[in-house]
Formats: C-alpha cells, structure tokens, sequence
C-alpha cells in the first residue's frame, strides 16, 4: 500500500511536470518566439543572398520572341520617374514587364555610390535585398542595363559633379560587367512652371548634352529621350506631366506608353 | 489500483499532446475567413482608393518584397501605380508562425525604403508613410500605408480576426 501511494505520488508529478512542459511550449507570445523568428529570418536572409546568383541565371535564358528576348535579360536602373515606368509595365503587359526593375525615389549619379549601409543612402532593393546599382548586372544576370539617372544630382551637385559621378558609375558597372551592353538615357524635362534655381530645363540640357559625350568617350549607348517629351519650348508636355501640382517631373500613362515603346525600338 | 493510475496518466498524456499540437498557430482568425482578395473588395467598396496596381502572382512578392511563395497561403497586394503617391496595401496569410515572421521582416524593409526615399522629396508621403506601419497577427500580416489606413485596417480585421 505504502508502496502503491509513493507510485502515484511520483506518477502524479511527473504529470504536473510534463503538463507544465507542454503548455510551455505552447506559449506563442511574442517573447518567446522573436529568438527564433529573427534566427529562422537571418537563415533565410542568407540563403536568399546565397541563391541570388542562380535565381539570376535562371532568369537569363532567352525565351519568347526576338524582341522579348533583350528585356527578358536586361535590368532597368533609375529614380522615382522610372518607378513609374516599371507599374505601367506590370499593368500594361509590355515587354518590357520582364525586365529586372532597380527603380528608387531620389536616387541619382552620385548617391547611387555611396556604401550599401549609409544610412542616408536609397538603394534599389532586389528581391528584398538592398543592392547596390555597380553590381545590377552581376545581382540580375542581365545582359543589358538600361539606366537613367541625374534629375537627383543636377541641382544638388551641379553639372560638372553629376557628370563626374555619372563617369565613375558607368566605368564601376563596366568593371563588374564588361559584357554587359549600357543603354544610358538622358534626363527628362520639367513642367513649365516647375523651374528651379539649379534644376530646371536649361541646366538638363547641358547635363544632357555632356552626358551624351561621356557616353561616346566610355563606348556605351545614349538614349535621347528629352525631345521625346518635351513642348515646342523645351519643357515636359503638360499630357505627360504626372504630378503638376507637386515637382513637374513625373510621368502619365502616355508618357510610359511613348518611353516603353521607344525602349523597343531602340534597345537591341 | 494501479492500472487506474497507468490509465489516467495515459490519457492525461495524451490530451496535453493534442491540445499542445492544436494550439501550434495560436490565431484568432475567423474559421471562415474570406480570402485577401474578397477583403480587398469590401475595402474598394468602402473606401476611395487613388489607381493601384494589382500584384497578380505569388512571385510578384518576391520581386517587390523578397517574400517567398513557400511562405504564402493566400495574399493581396496593390501598390499606387502613380509612382509618386505612396499608397500600398499588402495582406498575407501566411502558411505558419515562423513564415509569418519572414513576411513581416520583408514588409518591414520594404516599409524602412519607402520611407528614406520619400524623405528627401516627398514630405507628403512620407508623412503619410510614418503614420502608418506593419503588423502582425498570427499568421496573417499586413501593410497599410494610405490616408484612410486606420478604416482600411478596421474592414480587414473585421473581416478576418475574431
């Protein structure tokens, strides 16, 4: 009988015991899952960074029509103005959907370089991933880079700087990639009333006019597409002008409609 | 006496297992939930929307987030297709507690980005992006940057949570 009580006492406790275990494993709260979430979430930051490569190469076997084929495996770099271009691509079905899109508010020439972890600095995100723009075409696996850039550096650092930052990104992206073909295309104008002390149409045009030499001098292709938008008095179309209440600088619908096609034609 | 004992311990075993593995994902969503897409339809209805862009496909996530189809069960997701305005709504049921947590940490980048590049040129939207955030609530995570984000996320947990 002594026995028999010391049997259950022990068994009794073991219960209480393994109960209290198990309802604590349970215990989803928050304290007692972000250890494991943020492990479970650098693994798995590592693994995305470790496949990027081959996700990439993935991505650059040519499919679907000849023209299809260059925007299958191009990766298209630039500010908040080819923001826009890449959601008109997505919703209008163009070829150009395919392409790899590094599009980041306020990113420019200059800034495009500094360190991936400046706290200051807006680089694209690919994948999730911050990435830097030198390296687009190694990230993606992309065989053309198509790049706009310079509405951001204009009036901050003027035309000779922007030009000297846009010089040592292209030589940087050549570097990295000396297969690659770079499509650099100019900067776009601004609406009318939109001016300002440094950044307006006058200054983009002689950004633009030294950035068309630059390209001549690093053996890259220049794509013009200010006149493409611009009025009979140099400024952005009032029809293409996305925001005309706030910078003057953004695109409509028909402005990504003209840009889209016009990437057709002349990317090859 | 103790065969009753051995019984009684067995079950008691048992039971714990069961309820352990039952409450594995801890949720108070509604059983009958109805999918992201139909959640997104309701808000549409409520709420004035600027044009957004669809995210049709699960790899879309991926390109725009980094988040992985294999953590998603069901998702929406529309960003203002403007490429100024800021708006982005994003629902993601996701298929467990750690996967949930993945999402939140790419929702939460993608947040921290909209933010820094608004900063310096946009003061509007990025207001608008500072007064909003991510959250999570069990396996379901969400995004909601938009002037009317406190509405948006009442007719989401409506809809979805108990």
């Amino acid at each position: 009988m002594n026995l028999q009580k010391r049997i259950s006492a022990f068994l009794l406790t073991v219960v209480l015991i393994i109960s209290v275990i198990l309802t604590g494993c349970n215990n989803n709260s928050t304290a007692t899952q972000k250890p494991t979430q943020a492990s479970q979430q650098t693994e798995t930051h590592k693994a995305t960074e470790a496949t990027t490569t081959t996700e990439a190469v993935i991505q650059t076997e040519p499919v679907g029509t000849s023209d299809s084929k260059v925007f299958d495996n191009a990766v298209i770099v630039g500010d908040s103005i080819t923001l826009k271009l890449d959601y008109y691509c997505q919703a209008n079905e163009t070829p150009l959907k395919n392409s790899v899109f590094l599009p980041s508010g306020s990113l420019g020439w200059t800034n495009a370089q500094w360190d991936i972890d400046n706290e200051a600095a807006v680089h694209p995100t690919y994948k999730g991933s911050t990435v830097l723009v030198e390296n687009c075409a190694e990230i993606t696996g992309a065989k053309y880079v198509i790049i706009m850039l310079g509405m951001n550096d204009i009036g901050l650092y003027g035309i000779d700087d922007s030009i000297s930052s846009a010089k040592s990104l292209i030589e940087k992206i050549k570097a990295n990639s000396p297969e690659v073909k770079i499509y650099v295309e100019s900067v776009t104008p601004i609406l009318a009333g939109m001016q300002r002390e440094n950044l307006n149409n006058e200054n983009v045009r002689a950004f633009n006019e030294k950035l068309s030499d630059l390209t001549k001098e690093l053996n890259v292709e220049y794509l013009d597409l200010y006149p493409l938008f611009a009025d009979e008095n140099g400024n952005l179309r009032d029809e293409y002008c996305g925001d005309p209440q706030a910078m003057g600088i953004h695109f409509t619908d028909a402005a990504c409609e003209l840009w889209a096609d016009y990437l057709q034609k002349n990317v090859k | 006496m103790m065969k009753k004992i051995f019984l009684l311990f067995a079950v008691f075993v048992f039971s714990a297992s069961v309820l352990c593995g039952c409450g594995q994902s801890n949720q108070n969503n509604k059983a009958d939930a109805p999918p992201l897409k139909e959640v997104y339809t309701i808000i549409q209805n409520e709420v004035t929307l600027p044009d957004m862009l669809e995210l049709k496909e699960k790899s879309d996530l991926e390109d725009y987030y980094g988040i992985k189809e294999d953590d998603v069960t069901d998702f929406y997701a529309a960003i203002d297709s403007s490429g100024v305005g800021q708006d982005e709504i994003v629902f993601v049921m996701a298929k467990d507690d750690a996967s949930a947590g993945r999402v939140e940490e790419c929702l939460n980048s993608r947040y921290d980005s909209k933010l820094k590049q608004n900063e310096s040129y946009n003061p509007k939207e990025a207001a608008k992006i500072k007064k909003c955030s991510v959250k999570k609530n069990g396996n379901y995570v969400s995004m909601v940057i938009s002037d009317d984000a406190e509405k948006i996320e009442q007719i989401y947990s409506n809809s979805v949570f108990v």
